[in-house]
């Protein structure tokens, strides 16, 4: 069985380094370094070429996860790692004083490939900043014309993850 | 054979120093245009690396030429190094009130999405990065095949650079910043120890990067005029040079 790829990208600090360390079946490969910019108020450590988890379903069809770096500087690694993808998982992150933006921004720049795959959307930190709402997001998507599944997770919480990853499954499979 | 010196750009931290023009960077308008990674160079280089190539690119082999003609024999005319802070020069707002050349190749303002995460937490003495900017110079002068030296962060911004030909240094630093990331990331999959540098060997010359400490980088750019061995040993030692100025 082909190993399928997936994608997690979203701004620094939204989960996707944890997202793939919460599901992957072995140590998840990581090239985090530590930050030397405004970011390092948040966290101390960014992800400046990728992350690589692994993970087997039940049927044994094993999923590749991949995360990208965060900043717009890297897009490069951006137009690498989507190379062979079959779908992205954005994940926002709501403490962000603009995460439409931020949103907007993913979906733009990565508007090609999730054209000819799918995409989930994942909003975390929802417990640390309740606005905007799932369905503000909803709405905002909307006006884009752009329907995407998306969900409030938490990338700590390992049946959060799956979740995503399940939904985009199903996109693919029923698309 | 003459020897020019590239010209030089250093910035520091300009967190403290420019605290007004960065919470007006955070307010500028978003548009969801795409970003085109080849523009996205050109805005986020402070001007002062676009100036320096130019610069060099227009004077020095005018100059070179000029002198061998005219005086053959004369010593080699060393052109002033600059140390230029990012703070005067690097922001956009700035730039675009007194530069129109320079605003007419700046991008959407999309690319100020992410200027809140730009301002650099190091900060150096000017003394630092004089004594860090001699550490480069030498190590152009050593290598003769060298026509690039960067200090960047692991993160990916440029800090201190001396270069002989027109190359993105902003690129130049981020990719590297991926490259040393992923070099050391599969020298420890492989069960193998501290990885000391990651050479690119190209058909016409190579890349050597290398860590100087915890959060900073040196990436050496070079022809074959030097060899391997060479290339290595020195930036080994530059770095180690680096190390001890730059903590
Ligand atoms: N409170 C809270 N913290 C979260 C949530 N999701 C992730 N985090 C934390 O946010 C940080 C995300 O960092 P990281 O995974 O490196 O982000 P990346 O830059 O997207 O790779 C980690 O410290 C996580 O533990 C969430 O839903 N709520
Ligand atoms: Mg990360």
């Amino acid at each position: 069985m082909k190993q399928i790829k997936f994608i997690f990208t979203g701004p620094p600090g939204a989960g996707k380094t944890t997202a793939i360390a919460t599901i992957s079946e072995f140590p998840p490969v990581s090239t985090d370094v530590f930050s030397t910019d405004s970011l390092s108020k948040l966290k101390d450590t960014t992800t400046v070429a990728m992350d690589f988890g692994q993970i087997t379903l039940e049927n044994g069809q094993k999923i590749g996860l991949y995360g990208t770096p965060g900043q717009r500087r890297f897009k490069f690694m951006w137009d690498i790692l989507i190379q062979g993808g079959l779908g992205l998982i954005v994940l926002i992150d709501n403490r962000r004083p603009e995460p439409f933006k931020d949103l907007a921004m993913y979906l733009d720049n990565f508007s090609e490939f999730i054209e000819k795959t799918d995409a989930v959307i994942g909003i975390t930190c929802i417990d640390i900043k309740d606005t905007p709402t799932l369905d503000d997001y909803q709405d905002f998507l909307k006006e884009r014309g752009q329907i995407y599944p998306s969900f409030a997770i938490d990338a700590r919480n390992k049946d959060d993850v799956l979740f995503l990853l399940n939904t985009l499954l199903t996109c693919l499979e029923t698309s | 054979m003459k020897i020019k010196k590239g010209k030089l750009a250093a910035f520091f931290g300009f967190k403290s120093q420019n605290q007004e023009e960065s919470t007006e960077q955070k307010s500028l308008p978003v548009t969801d245009k795409p970003i085109d990674f080849g523009e996205d160079i050109h805005t986020e280089q402070p001007a002062v690396i676009d100036s320096a190539i130019a610069d060099s690119k227009a004077t020095e082999p005018v100059a070179i030429n000029s002198e061998n003609l005219l005086e053959p024999s004369t010593e080699i005319e060393e052109k002033t190094v600059e140390v230029e802070e990012k703070a005067t020069v690097a922001d956009p707002l700035e730039v675009e009130a007194t530069n129109t050349e320079f605003k007419m190749a700046t991008p959407e303002p999309t690319m100020d999405y992410e200027h809140e995460e730009e301002h650099l937490i190091v900060n150096y003495s000017k003394e630092q990065l004089a004594v860090s900017e001699e550490k480069l110079e030498e190590f152009m002068r050593v290598c003769p095949g060298a026509y690039g030296v960067l200090i960047s962060t692991v993160d990916g911004h440029e800090l201190l650079y001396l270069v002989k030909r027109d190359i993105p240094v902003h690129k130049i630093s981020t990719m590297n910043s991926s490259l040393l990331a992923l070099g050391e990331s599969i020298a420890r999959e492989s069960s193998q120890k501290l990885c000391q540098f990651v050479i690119l060997e190209n058909s016409d010359g190579r890349v050597v990067s290398l860590r100087i400490n915890d959060i900073l980088m040196l990436t050496c750019i070079s022809s074959k005029d030097t060899n391997l061995g060479m290339l290595l040993s020195v930036g080994r030692n530059t770095a180690g040079d680096l190390m001890k100025i730059l903590s």
